[in-house]
């Protein structure tokens, strides 16, 4: 008898968002994350019915997610575009060990986000919102791609300094 | 500038790498730094999770999405996925898109192509996991052998709706088994309560009303296995006739009518006619096999096993939840979830609310848990690992806090908000089946350093304690029955020490007076007691908890006893007048 649909669509919607995560940390090549999101849940339904109910279901999916990634940049070797498997595995064992960091570290990034200058905030939602291309920016701005790259560079270190910062005030770092 | 000259490099590279814009020596140059040292590694992957974060943050994609939208997205698309088992169409994408930074246009591939292409790259992919999956991780991404390519992938599983679920009571599922989210009825389905009542709705027209405990799976369009615990069938529209109900001992039959059903542990079987006619079909030993029975109005029949004895009598509609005792009990639950949301509107209009989290799921992040008191969302708490789950009335949302070694936790911000100079009391409704780790704490600041309640020791009481380590133990109510209970603690200053006193479902339990309490800067968690950065796995909960209200005051005994009443998900005479006579 198959496995029952809604229990598989309530767990992994549940933790779609972590898991699609995960599997863009261990991407290079961003653009290919949400094909890959597509397969792994393809494959999820079609083992689910090997996951044991209890069983904690993120850590089940990403095993899953992690040999998914494994043989898609295995199968796209000939492109430069992926990490090699070794370094892959190294970066999925880094993560695994730092989970509860990487996660507090979104707490700090909203107040990281408060602490920048007005223009420097807007210029990040300009870049992360729907149409945010710094094309699209850069057009609306009248700026060259190239300064608000720059730019971009610039903002998104001064946050990562100021969530490595709080995080280690919490002593994780 | 790092102190790593390295590192400035790599951050450069990984935003990069974000953008898609990395070029081939920009990737060769990545990966020889990423295979210097853990450090660079983690560095990398905290500046990928703050470039996701705020895709998060600021992408409009996710905003329109929902929960129940994604869910009933999802569930259409196995419908549609199993029906092209030959070329499954792929799985809808997450709805997360922030366009990246202008990507070479010759990198453009039209979405079907690359669907196929993906679709078949993944069946090789799979073949190779199949071949490898025992094997340790390194080797699986050493050359495959080439015959391995060959094999199929399974088949995708097939999913046939059948029906659905028209009303739950009180339901409490089984270990092992799944709180139902949604309405559709699947073949294979399993549902295993403890307790409680749910009706399943056959497309045929037959009603099924599960009674807690009992295990039953939907195993056709008009028949399922009931393998322990009662069921009631009722069949009225023709399309409906011949649902059929087995079980260890027998195979029920319905020919037009309303029966109960009854399997005891041991697989004995009683099946009881209250309108119409069943037949009976008994599959015990070699003396009754194939032996059928036609039972009438009010009669019954018991197919016990091993020793095959059947022995015929009247029947027990007592014993049964009829098709209309159910109406009337769905209801009634309406009715006190109606009930609950007056009193939580009410509640948040009272200034001295700090914090309420009534666990409603925000559309589009299911990790955060809004902050509904008029503090606002500078206040939502951020969820670590626990699942959301069904609440303990009609529309309401928990969170499961799996066990000790999950580390589930939901964290508060601001933890300086919750030093109160004066008194104040906490509010948390959970349920838990059982204790497994002395001290397993509901609710914490600081564990020790200033107050939580948690798990007495090794016992069945819950305890409020505080810093000066004057207890207040609620031991005589019993909250590890697997049922939703309130405890609330109210810590008051009182002449030159204070009085800390705890409810449970809204009965005082404990008073105890102590010097004073410490502050804090460790966050307010729920399920956890694990400041950050701590030891992991410390006092962790093992549990369900469904809402959370914090007050810069103590509230009263009659409030307490409001307040348990308006949210009891069971209680109905006491329910109402409380909430009626002391609302917020």
């Amino acid at each position: 008898m198959p496995p029952c649909p809604d229990e598989f669509a309530s767990l992994y919607i549940r933790h779609e968002r972590k898991l699609y995560r995960y599997v863009a940390s261990l991407l290079v090549c961003h653009s290919d994350v949400d094909d890959l999101m597509q397969e792994t849940a393809r494959v999820l339904w079609q083992k689910f019915s090997e996951y044991r109910r209890g069983e904690p279901f993120l850590p089940w999916a990403q095993r899953i997610a992690y040999y998914e990634v494994l043989n898609y940049c295995q199968r796209q070797r000939t492109r430069w575009n992926h990490l090699r498997p070794a370094v892959i595995e190294l970066l999925a064992d880094t993560r695994a060990k730092h989970n509860d960091l990487l996660e507090a570290q979104s707490h700090w990034l909203g107040k990281c986000l408060e602490k920048l200058p007005e223009n420097d905030r807007l210029l990040v939602k300009q870049r992360y919102s729907g149409e945010g291309t710094l094309a699209a920016v850069a057009g609306e701005t009248g700026r060259t791609s190239n300064a608000l790259y720059k730019a971009m560079q610039r903002i998104r270190l001064a946050l990562l300094r100021c969530v490595k910062k709080g995080l280690k005030s919490e002593g994780w770092e | 500038m790092f102190a790593d000259p390295r590192h400035d490099e790599l951050v450069n590279l990984a935003f990069a790498v974000c953008d898609d814009a990395a070029g081939d020596a920009d990737i060769g140059r990545l990966e020889s730094l990423l295979a210097t040292d853990p450090v660079t590694r983690l560095l990398y992957l905290q500046c990928v999770e703050l470039h996701l974060e705020l895709n998060d943050r600021f992408g409009e994609a996710r905003v329109c999405d929902d929960f129940e939208t994604r869910y009933e997205e999802l569930r259409r698309h196995f419908v549609a996925f199993n029906a092209e088992s030959s070329l499954p169409a792929p799985f809808p994408p997450p709805p997360v898109v922030v366009p990246p930074m202008p990507a070479p246009s010759s990198l453009f591939v039209p979405n079907v192509l690359l669907s196929v292409c993906v679709v078949g790259a993944v069946m090789l992919g799979i073949g190779i996991m199949i071949g490898l999956r025992d094997a340790p991780r390194q080797p699986v991404m050493a050359t495959p052998p080439p015959s391995v390519t060959k094999i199929l992938p399974p088949p995708p599983p097939q999913t046939v709706f059948v029906g659905k679920i028209v009303g739950m009571v009180d339901c409490k599922w089984d270990e092992g088994s799944f709180a139902v989210h949604s309405k559709a009825v699947a073949l294979g389905c399993k549902y295993a309560l403890t307790s409680g009542v749910l009706e399943i709705r056959y497309d045929t027209g037959a009603r099924v009303i599960l009674q807690g405990p009992v295990t039953y799976v939907v195993d056709s369009r008009n028949s399922g296995v009931l393998s322990a615990g009662k069921l009631t069938g009722q069949v009225t529209a023709e399309s409906a006739r011949g649902l059929t109900i087995r079980t260890p001992t027998a195979t029920i039959t319905d020919l037009g009518t309303e029966f109960g059903v009854d399997v005891r542990a041991d697989g004995a079987t009683s099946a009881h006619v209250f309108r119409g006619a069943i037949e009976v079909q008994a599959d015990t030993d070699q003396d009754s096999v194939g032996r059928t029975f036609r039972l009438t109005k009010n009669e019954s029949v018991h197919v016990q096993s091993r020793r095959s004895v059947i022995r015929h009598g009247q029947a027990d509609p007592a014993a049964f939840v009829s098709p209309k005792q159910f109406d009337e009990k769905l209801v009634l639950q309406q009715s006190r979830a109606v009930r609950w949301q007056a009193y939580s509107r009410r509640l948040r209009n009272d200034p001295s609310l700090v914090a309420y989290y009534t666990f409603e799921l925000r559309p589009g992040d299911n990790a955060v848990l809004p902050n509904l008191s008029s503090v606002g969302s500078r206040l939502d708490a951020e969820i670590k690992g626990a699942e959301w789950v069904d609440g303990r009335l009609p529309g309401k949302h928990a969170l499961r806090f799996h066990d000790v070694n999950a580390n589930d936790r939901v964290v508060l911000p601001e933890p300086r908000r919750f030093n109160f100079p004066g008194a104040f009391t906490v509010a948390i409704w959970f349920r838990v089946e059982r204790f497994t780790e002395p001290g397993q704490a509901l609710i914490s600041k600081g564990g020790f350093e200033s107050w939580r309640l948690h798990r007495y020791r090794e016992t069945n009481g819950l305890d409020f304690s505080t810093t000066d380590g004057a207890r207040a133990i609620g031991r005589q109510a019993n909250i590890v029955d697997g049922c939703w209970h309130l405890a609330v603690a109210v810590y008051e200053p009182a002449g030159d020490g204070a009085v800390k006193s705890l409810y449970i479902d809204g009965r005082l339990e404990a008073k105890k007076t102590l010097s004073s309490i410490r502050k804090s800067n460790k966050a307010v968690q729920l399920g956890g007691n694990n400041p950050a950065g701590a030891s992991r796995n410390l006092h962790n909960f093992e549990g369900e908890i469904d809402e959370v209200a914090i007050f810069s005051r103590a509230l009263s005994a009659k409030e307490v006893a409001a307040m348990a009443a308006a949210g009891d998900p069971s209680d109905d005479t006491v329910v109402q007048r409380s909430a009626e006579n002391h609302g917020p």
